[in-house]
């Protein structure tokens, strides 16, 4: 199967086939050979070039969320065959870009309003976790197309917190 | 021996206090705020009290509400464990007046000792070497500039209430002095109601070294070696083992003698800590006492053979401590680990959240002091430590080599953690040699050591969640939670389409 997968901004498209416990998997120019069963739910362990990898694995929505060597990733996936294409524009960049918490904590202040113009890097609004208080930046130039959360609230890893478009 | 204890502190050290009073057949109260109902030390006690909300100011610091508990329940005594209110003398203070036992020192001892500067004063009265400073706080930046003049450069600003890091900067020269006061000023101000500051030369390359003090009731005093605590963050150790690297059988004896000669000065009572600056011409300085039980207090644990909580719990009975000096002995090396919800790569960003997925490390030689479970939310409110995980060895090189095996055995799910920090600490080779000095995290730091591991795994992360988005997909009919359940399907598309901006 195909997928289209993003990790930290970078955007792949893949290539899946699977015969039993085998998978070739196609990234850009390269081709791997797998092997990977799952002996626990969410565990994968996996073989490639004979070195024995263990990846614990979760989800929700399309973020999957994988640690390795205690790394911790966060990717997207989907097919892109069942993606409606705005999700794919939103995926790649185009048009309207949600800001998601990028971790649970307490909306401090907003720094911007709807409406208002942006530029890359500007600061939105301040997010507190654990005591530490973290400024979200705007990844591009835009306009404050919408504003999801408010000051004073807690909000969840992955909340919608504002929409620059 | 007290029947019931009531401990007011959260998370793993709650949980070592439980065990401690569970292996003495006490039974152990447990508080807890609205966002720690299911946190592991209230499943652990007999019972449990809710004191308050999330805010910590609210629930583990409202000394009324938990001396309220602690009467209404029946508790003898309270253990105060490790930050919130242990280092409170008022609230050791509210503990003597409603006849409730403080398992620690009493408030009189606390006051003196706990006051950065109060204990630099004492320390100078009983002979001891400290850190060049200042000896009472400083009245305004210009007179603090003036004494920084006299000390010279590089000098520490610290906050005379201070503790775990806070109001405290390092001024390398003149022209930073001023706003680096103003800052920790502010910040002492923000965590302890203080603004006051004291000044103390800032001693590069220098060891940090505590001495673990045991006192009873009738003014015996013991120590119990020492724990190297060079390897900090922020002020904050991160790497702590026993013996110290450093520490040879005479320094030890000097430095331990000393620490007793102090707590002696101030009718020290229960477990307390003298940490000392050494240099590498092993001179050391008295840099402040902690006077309560440490995080770190496992390393001693392992190598002395003592169960400090437990002799915590009977000092404070009134019992008398059943070792003279000569009967402490030191056997074999541990390390300590502090495994924080942290990201390394991130600056050590916080990264509260759900644990997913855990395993952990045992096997010989391994203790690991946790207060989490798979599927336990790590609160945002509170301190991210996970776990102290403690390896032991007859000497330091298999304590080490232990540690490296249990670091790589210890798999959290779902959040960032500091463990590849940590194994890079546990491979680093001026580690490994034990040439330690207060810079050394920071250090390591710099030379980036996990980017390249990151970027390796990172390939094998995509390859681990294309296969895991394909099984679901594609699994066999009836498995997969999309085929068997259209339904759920359907509601979860309607819910990501509302999330999407028309």
């Amino acid at each position: 199967m195909e997928i289209q997968l993003k990790i930290e901004d970078q955007i792949l498209s893949l290539e899946v086939t699977r015969d039993g416990n085998r998978y070739r998997i196609r990234v850009r120019d390269r081709e791997y050979d797998v092997d990977c069963v799952c002996p626990e739910p969410g565990v994968f362990s996996l073989i490639v070039d004979g070195k024995v990898y263990e990846a614990l694995v979760s989800r929700s929505d399309l973020v999957h969320t994988v640690n390795l060597g205690n790394h911790l990733f966060s990717l997207e996936l989907s097919d892109p065959r069942a993606t409606p294409l705005r999700q794919r524009a939103l995926a790649l960049g185009e048009g309207p870009t949600a800001i998601q918490a990028q971790m649970p904590g307490k909306v401090v202040r907003i720094l911007v309003g709807e409406g208002q113009e942006v530029e890359p890097e500007q600061g939105l609004l301040v997010l507190e976790a654990m005591k530490m208080q973290n400024e979200i930046r705007s990844p591009k130039k835009g306009r404050v197309a919408k504003i999801a959360a408010h000051a004073g609230a807690t909000v969840k890893s992955g909340e919608l917190l504002l929409i620059i478009e | 021996m007290f029947r019931k204890i009531l401990i007011a502190n959260r998370g793993e050290i709650a949980v070592r206090v439980i065990r401690a009073c569970r292996e003495m057949g006490i039974s152990a109260v447990a508080i807890y705020s609205e966002a720690d109902r299911e946190a592991l030390h209230v499943r652990r006690a007999d019972e449990a009290y809710c004191v308050g909300p999330a805010s910590s100011l609210e629930s583990y610091l409202a000394v009324d509400r938990i001396l309220d508990v602690a009467r209404r329940c029946g508790a003898e005594a309270v253990h105060p464990g490790y930050g919130f209110l242990s280092e409170n003398h008022r609230f050791v203070q509210a503990c003597e007046e409603s006849g409730i036992r403080f398992i620690g020192p009493t408030s009189g001892a606390m006051k003196v000792m706990g006051g950065k500067v109060s204990a630099r004063q004492v320390a100078v009265r009983a002979q001891v070497p400290v850190v060049p400073g200042t000896l009472e706080p400083v009245a305004s930046v210009n007179e603090a500039l003036a004494e920084a003049e006299r000390i010279g450069y590089p000098v520490m600003l610290k906050a005379a209430a201070g503790g775990g890091g806070k109001g405290l900067r390092l001024v390398p020269s003149a022209p930073e002095f001023p706003s680096a006061f103003e800052m920790a000023a502010s910040e002492a101000e923000n965590a302890f109601n203080d603004r006051s500051l004291y000044l103390e030369k800032y001693l590069d390359r220098a060891h940090h070294i505590e001495i673990q003090v045991l006192a009873d009731s009738r003014g015996d005093v013991v120590y119990l070696g020492e724990r190297e605590c060079s390897i900090q963050r922020r002020h904050q150790k991160v790497v702590e083992e026993c013996p110290s690297p450093l520490v040879t059988r005479p320094l030890r004896k000097r430095m331990g003698e000393t620490a007793v000669r102090l707590a002696r000065q101030v009718g020290y009572l229960n477990a307390g800590t003298m940490e000392f600056l050494v240099d590498s011409r092993r001179n050391f300085y008295f840099l402040e006492m902690n006077t309560r039980l440490q995080v770190e207090h496992p390393v001693t644990e392992f190598v002395t053979g003592i169960d400090l909580v437990k002799a915590q719990i009977r000092i404070a009975a009134g019992e008398a401590l059943p070792w003279r000096q000569q009967d402490i002995r030191l056997h074999g090396a541990a390390i300590e680990c502090r495994v924080y919800a942290e990201d390394p790569e991130r600056n050590f960003l916080p990264s509260p959240g759900k644990i997913t997925h855990l395993e952990e490390p045992d096997g010989p030689g391994i203790r690991n002091d946790s207060g989490v479970y798979p599927g336990y939310t790590v609160p945002i409110h509170y301190d991210p430590l996970i776990s102290k995980l403690v390896a032991y060895g007859k000497n330091r090189w298999e304590a080490v080599e232990r540690m490296r095996r249990a670091l790589s055995e210890y798999k959290i799910g779902g959040i960032q953690t500091t463990l590849p920090f940590l194994e890079a600490v546990l491979s680093d080779e001026q580690f490994l040699r034990g040439d330690l000095d207060t810079g050394f995290a920071d250090r390591l730091l710099a030379a980036r050591p996990l980017a390249a591991e990151r970027d390796h795994l990172r390939d094998v992360a995509i390859l681990a969640a294309a296969i895991a988005f394909s099984r679901s997909q594609k699994s066999p009919l009836g498995s997969s939670e999309r085929a068997a359940n259209p339904w759920k399907m359907a509601a979860r598309l309607d819910q990501l389409a509302t999330r999407l901006p028309h």
